[in-house]
């Protein structure tokens, strides 16, 4: 079983295979910038706008990590590069999401990413990831004002072969050892603001010029889905990856709700509706900068543009076609005369809602299952529309106070081929589940799986305990032959491509104790000393006397009045 | 507390500096010498720099110098030659000197006639003096080897009373140097802030190894800290200032707009991984639009850069007017590189050579820093390293004092140790003399000693302060209290009555 579970890391590493050997190449460092904006009908009529920006450097990667005492960092983003040089990182990836991505209506995303903050990366061979990573996480929160220093070694995991390295490879160790990676993930991670004015800081031009010109916070948190990416790669240069340099890829990709018309039949979007600002130039800094738009997303809906393109192609996506419009920023507008862009704006004609895409091969979808404070389940369901069988990495990550029991776990339908499974430790580790399945065609397979809740020490508790706790999305990790229902602009050109989906998170609640208690206790025990004391000191201190019995009582005038002793006497 | 017995030891003991004066007094009479070499040792007697709790005591060791026959005679001849021209030569014919070990010639001349004094710029000095007098040999040793004024201010620095107070008294050349670290990251930026600027261009990595490292490299800097450079290029930003036309044809911005021009651009310069103070220097292109571009301080001067103190310095870089929108400008780094050299000397506090008194011949070195000058600013960063790593000690000490519940982790235990041991053994060399080893020692009690202070896990705030358990245990305390209270209040109307209501007031109870 071992053999054949490395024969599939090959199969993951082979699909971005650059294994290449370190050449530290000497002389000026070029550095190469561009930008590009994919815009496309989603089925059910909202729009989605994916930003790519990525910078290559002919920095060789380990020059990169071990600049010595003078680096020049021209326009690459100098403290994202100290940071991936001090902790000795190879690969990094970071995903800020808010919202779920629909697969099931939308197509596979563009950059797949969870709910949450995503982080993800490899380290060097040399470095000690043990050491680097609580380190590298508080930097990474420092530089994106993300709270992921709530990752720590009970949500960290490394999975064996689910996340492989997607840049070129320095080394031949590390397409073998999972122990330089390390990943986390935090559902609970809301995304603002605070994480976006950081990130376009990363940006060469910034919100100055070209396509960053069209970020406005306001517009772009009103929206379906909105995923803020940071992917630093090594990167090959050229085709026989005889140079290997660095890539830095700030992705953000939005989804932006139906566009309002009077005519339903007709949708019709610009740039200025959905971004509130328009877009006036390109950024001087880019080699490209270009709008592309796709024309014909959804069969039988024709997408007419109000300008003509700068360059019109087909490209063919799994047997069909798709016609695309590309707009270059750098003819449209001159950048001495600063002319405002014309604007675009794009129109469909009789639009159908009911026209369903044909659903993605590939779905997942998991729920909680279970009643009460103390059993429950995890079921999750993978549907294979393919007419052939699909094998996929099935990864599941439970914090430890879920106690999970291996044996409730039943799969139907799927067989498993390779499972891998690392258990909890209380408080220092996270269970761990990677299963490698081949789900036959057209069918779908149910996972189940049971656990028990643990209770926390009343300390352990967050703020807001009654909110509940999270549970990792569940990753399937599958390399497809072919991918129709991308929503990327680059990710066909190649033969291969490793697709990801993420289920959604879970969020479970746990028994949670009274957090007053303490001072419940505190102020019920000092009551009862209190009176005790009260009662001992007034016995001690004062002198007792009988009473003279001479006035009628107090008890006795109030009855009376009442009326309860005087029928008493009357009797 | 385990640490409490040593670091009272170690903070009480002050640090001494022990520098050894090599005398080679030329002449043919031994007695003559001898008697000199002790009058010499008389009047450098111990020598202690206080300023405020800390001091420093300086101690004095002179011996004679020990040179071959025939060397002596070269210097003999160098001396002589007429008007002082073979006296440079001196510098290959001494033995090579290290920090804190200094030669002196002493040439003594029957005709009286005024004394002249050079001091050259690798650690040695030569007197022309009268039979007997050894005043302008003490003076000499002094002004090469100590500046007191300058200890008395790092060593106040050090305590934390020094910059954060601005006092009056305080020159503006104490308060623009930055303080002392084992390492400083040079970043040098280009701020390009116009869209017509976006192929302005510098040749970075020229300017770097012609200008900047060779200071850098230079032995009297290269061992105060260490140098890490970095460069980068931000376009459009946005400087939020406005520039005016003045009279000459080209525009200026007042002094006073600089600081909201610096902000803009700070947010973007700090560094995520590294706890080293970093220097910052700008080069800012001005706009084509709005060139030259320079700056006006409130006298009404005209310049083209500005020093920041403790922060970085800027140069404001003018494009020539010729050049058309759209054509690659390129920054003339030789003129901007050489300004931030300067820059950074000031920021380092390195002193730069100039005459003082009259009679005394001050020899220029390389790149206008002289070894003995270099030796008193290491010296005055090893008493800062010091004096802000016992600081520190003391700080942690008076904060456990005043949290007593507080849980010291064996991190901050060790680091503490270290540090003491540290701060031990560099005052063991700095009495030996080993100045350099010394100053790398203090730094390194500096760094330790600031990790422990700065550990996180003894943030005051993390402990509960005592008065809010007495609010907790409020429902104890305010129940007892009232019996209390109420009887007290009987028992201070019985006490106070006059005795024959006494026994009323007991028959009535």
């Amino acid at each position: 079983m071992a053999a054949r579970r490395w024969d599939w890391v090959q199969l993951l590493t082979a699909v971005f295979l650059h294994l290449t050997l370190p050449c530290m190449c000497q002389g000026r460092a070029e550095q190469s910038y561009s930008e590009a904006l994919f815009m496309k009908f989603l089925a059910d009529g909202r729009v989605s706008a994916t930003f790519d920006f990525s910078t290559v450097w002919s920095v060789h990667p380990l020059l990169f990590s071990n600049p010595g005492n003078v680096q020049h960092y021209g326009i690459f983003p100098k403290s994202l590069a100290e940071v991936v040089a001090h902790y000795h990182v190879q690969e990094l990836h970071l995903t800020l999401t808010q919202g779920q991505w629909r697969t099931r209506v939308w197509g596979y995303p563009a950059h797949p990413a969870p709910p949450g903050a995503e982080l993800w990366a490899w380290f060097l061979p040399e470095a000690d990831s043990e050491k680097e990573w609580p380190g590298l996480v508080d930097a990474m929160s420092g530089l994106l004002g993300a709270h992921l220093n709530a990752i720590d070694s009970a949500s960290s995991f490394q999975p064996l072969v689910s996340f492989r390295p997607n840049g070129a490879i320095l080394s031949k160790d590390m397409s073998n050892s999972s122990a330089l990676l390390r990943y986390a993930a935090l559902p609970r991670e809301t995304v603002c603001t605070e994480n976006f004015t950081p990130w376009t800081k990363l940006l060469p031009c910034g919100t100055a010029a070209g396509l960053g010109e069209l970020f406005e916070a306001e517009s772009l948190y009103d929206c379906d889905y909105h995923s803020l990416g940071l992917h630093f790669t090594p990167h090959c240069l050229d085709d026989g990856c005889g140079q290997v340099g660095v890539r830095l890829s700030l992705t953000l990709t939005v989804v932006f709700p139906p566009p309002v018309t009077s005519n339903p039949s007709i949708l019709e979007w610009s740039l200025k509706s959905l971004f509130h600002r328009p877009l006036t130039s390109a950024c001087p800094l880019a080699f490209s900068s270009t709008v592309t738009v796709e024309t014909n997303s959804i069969d039988g809906v024709q997408v007419s543009l109000s300008q003509t393109p700068s360059l019109t192609g087909t490209v063919e996506v799994a047997g069909r076609r798709r016609d695309r419009a590309v707009f270059d920023l750098h003819s449209l507008t001159n950048s001495t005369t600063s002319k405002p862009l014309p604007p675009l704006s794009v129109s469909s004609s009789s639009w159908a809602y009911h026209i369903m895409p044909e659903q993605p091969e590939l779905l997942v979808s998991r729920h909680l299952v279970g009643s009460g404070h103390d059993w429950g389940g995890l079921a999750t369901e993978i549907t294979n529309s393919a007419p052939h069988t699909v094998e996929v990495l099935y990864l599941e990550m439970v914090p430890w106070f879920f106690r999970l029991y291996l044996h409730t776990l039943s799969v139907s339908q799927a067989t498993v081929l390779s499972q891998h499974y690392v258990p909890a430790k209380d408080r220092r580790r996270a269970h761990m589940l990677e299963l490698r399945l081949s789900l036959p065609p057209l069918s779908t397979s149910y996972l189940s799986l049971q656990f028990r809740r643990a209770h926390l020490k009343w300390t352990e508790h967050k703020p807001d305990a009654h909110h509940g706790f999270y549970i990792n999305s569940a990753v399937i990790t599958t390399v497809l032959s072919e991918c129709p229902n991308c929503t990327s602009l680059a990710a066909q050109d190649q033969d291969l491509a490793v697709l990801r989906l993420y289920s959604e998170p879970l969020l479970v609640s746990l028994p949670t104790p009274d957090f007053s208690m303490p001072y419940n206790v505190i102020c019920f025990v000092c009551t009862v000393i209190a009176i005790a004391f009260g009662s001992v000191f007034n016995l001690t201190t004062r002198t007792l006397q009988p009473a003279a019995a001479a006035k009628e009582k107090l008890l006795t005038r109030i009855l009376r009045r009442i009326g309860v002793l005087s029928k008493q006497k009357s009797d | 507390m385990i640490f409490r017995p040593s670091l009272s030891l170690v903070l009480q003991a002050p640090p001494s500096l022990v520098y050894t004066i090599s005398v080679l007094v030329l002449t043919e009479e031994e007695t003559m010498a001898a008697s000199f070499l002790s009058n010499l040792q008389t009047e450098l007697a111990n020598h202690t720099v206080r300023a405020g709790e800390a001091e420093v005591t300086l101690a004095f060791l002179v011996q004679p110098l020990e040179l071959d026959a025939e060397v002596i005679e070269k210097v003999n001849e160098a001396v002589s030659s007429a008007g002082g021209t073979g006296v440079p030569a001196l510098t290959t014919l001494l033995p090579a000197s290290a920090p804190g070990h200094y030669s002196l010639l002493i040439a003594v001349g029957d005709k009286p006639r005024p004394s002249r004094v050079i001091i050259g710029a690798e650690r040695w000095a030569f007197i022309h003096t009268t039979i007997g007098s050894v005043q302008e040999a003490v003076t000499a040793v002094k002004s090469m080897v100590v500046d007191e004024h300058q200890l008395k201010w790092r060593l106040e620095d050090g305590r934390g009373k020094g910059r954060s107070q601005g006092r009056g008294s305080r020159d503006t050349e104490e308060m623009r140097q930055v303080r002392a670290a084992q390492g400083y990251q040079v970043c040098l930026t280009l701020v390009a802030p116009d869209s017509s600027l976006a192929t302005v261009d510098w040749n970075i990595e020229d300017a770097t190894d012609r200008v900047l490292m060779p200071f850098l490299n230079h032995p009297g800097i290269a061992r105060l800290a260490n140098f890490t450079i970095s460069s980068q290029v931000f376009h459009y930003t946005d400087l939020k200032f406005s520039p005016q036309r003045s009279k000459s044809g080209g525009y200026y911005v007042s002094s006073t707009s600089l600081p909201p021009m610096i902000s803009s651009v700070e947010s973007k310069l700090g560094s995520l991984v590294s706890q080293l103070p970093s220097l910052n220097f700008l080069v800012l292109v001005a706009p084509p639009t709005h060139s030259p571009l320079l700056i006006r301080d409130p006298r009404g001067a005209l310049t083209d850069n500005f020093l920041v103190p403790q922060w970085g310095g800027v140069v404001i870089f003018s494009p020539p007017g010729e050049e058309e929108g759209g054509e690659e400008i390129v920054v003339r780094m030789e003129k901007v590189m050489s300004v931030f050299v300067r820059q950074l000397q000031l920021l380092l506090g390195v002193p730069i050579t100039s005459s003082t008194s009259p009679g005394v011949v001050l020899e220029r070195g390389t790149l206008g820093m002289t070894e003995w000058q270099l030796d008193q600013l290491m010296v005055g960063r090893m008493v800062e390293s010091v004096s802000t790593a016992t600081t520190a000690l003391i700080s942690l000490v008076e904060l456990l004092d005043k949290v007593k519940n507080m849980v010291i982790s064996d991190v901050i235990q060790k680091e503490v140790i270290a540090s003491l041991g540290q701060l031990q053994e560099c005052y063991r060399l700095a009495g030996d003399g080993e100045l350099e080893a010394a100053l790398t020692l203090s730094q390194r009690a500096m760094v330790s000693a600031e990790t422990a202070f700065f550990d996180p896990s003894i943030l005051e705030l993390l402990y509960f302060p005592d008065d809010q358990k007495f609010a907790i245990y409020i429902p104890l305390f305010l129940p007892i209290s009232i019996p209390i209270v109420l009887s007290s209040v009987t028992a201070f109307r019985w006490l106070t009555s006059s005795s024959s209501s006494r026994h009323s007031l007991r028959t009535s109870n």
